[in-house]
């Protein structure tokens, strides 16, 4: 899955208008994706238009009591995994820039 | 005597006695109610917030430290402790009721410490996370990927999808970087907002 940011938001500097981004997974509706400075946080899904729709088949899909939807690779997907990212704690870094460079990989 | 009279007699013991237990009472309660409170001169007394306060049965409850919590106060010791009375009636109940939206209500820990202990040391302990800040912040987890949350929940109440732990940028401490972590959840507050030391990821 491949967003761009519809236009420049004041507020999110970290990324750029008509830079594709990849989609890591999503999280309560939101977006992760690696900014401009290399860290995947979450965003807001309405501030992007999606470029291609195309949804990994390793992605886990689960909703929550709201509704809210979470998609990620199950190596991923575990809840406290991007706390513990974060945090610095060397095995959640090694496992998420080993399935992301794998999902690139794959792409290319 | 008669046992009309005898009757009567009783009956008049009955209600003196009782009134004798009701009556102290009555007044003590009276006396609490509407006694001023003791303060600054120039601070008007919160009278309205017996509305919110904890029950405690016997025992009243103070707000203490701005507003941000109560502390019992035995009627009893209540001449000799002057109570704590807050600068605003209006902003005073909404401390006492529920954090604004954006509210720091919590101070900042360092790493991994204890929270209860971290929160009684108070505001002196407090580092700088501005207004700047927060503003820059990003979401790091949200909702059911937050390993907490069910605390969170209980302890904080909220929906769980509204629930998000924000991490700011990095700031230069020292020579070290640090960020700051925190929860929060829309239209209740941030809590348990941590300092950490963080390298290069």
């Amino acid at each position: 899955m491949i967003v761009r940011l519809k236009e420049k938001n004041p507020d999110f500097p970290d990324l750029t208008p008509d830079q594709p981004y990849f989609v890591i997974g999503i999280e309560a509706n939101d977006y992760r994706i690696l900014n401009d400075h290399g860290k995947p946080y979450l965003y807001p899904p309405d501030m992007f238009e999606v470029i291609d729709s195309h949804e990994p088949s390793i992605w886990v899909t689960e909703y929550g009591d709201d509704g809210e939807r979470y998609s990620y690779p199950a190596e991923l997907n575990e809840a406290g995994f991007f706390e513990d990212y974060f945090d610095g704690k060397d095995e959640a870094l090694s496992t998420f820039w080993h399935v992301v460079n794998k999902r690139l990989s794959e792409a290319a | 005597m008669s046992v009309t009279n005898q009757d009567q007699t009783l009956q008049i013991a009955y209600i003196a006695i009782r009134y004798a237990a009701v009556i102290p009472g009555r007044l003590l309660r009276r006396y609490r109610t509407n006694a001023p409170l003791v303060g600054q001169a120039e601070s008007r007394p919160c009278r309205n917030l017996s509305v919110n306060a904890p029950r405690g049965g016997a025992i009243s409850f103070v707000p203490i430290g701005g507003g941000r919590a109560w502390e019992s106060s035995h009627p009893v010791s209540r001449k000799s402790k002057p109570r704590p009375v807050c600068p605003e009636q209006v902003s005073c109940r909404r401390r006492l009721t529920r954090p604004p939206h954006h509210a720091i209500i919590s101070p900042v820990i360092d790493g991994d410490a204890d929270v209860g202990s971290a929160m009684k040391r108070g505001p002196a302990d407090t580092p700088g996370l501005t207004k700047e800040l927060i503003a820059q912040s990003r979401v790091i987890a949200r909702g059911r990927r937050i390993r907490d949350l069910e605390r969170l929940i209980r302890k904080y109440g909220g929906k769980p999808s509204m629930w998000t732990k924000k991490s700011s940028p990095a700031v230069q401490i020292q020579g070290d970087s640090y960020e700051y972590h925190w929860y929060e959840h829309p239209g209740i507050g941030r809590f348990e907002i941590k300092r950490k030391k963080v390298r290069d990821l």
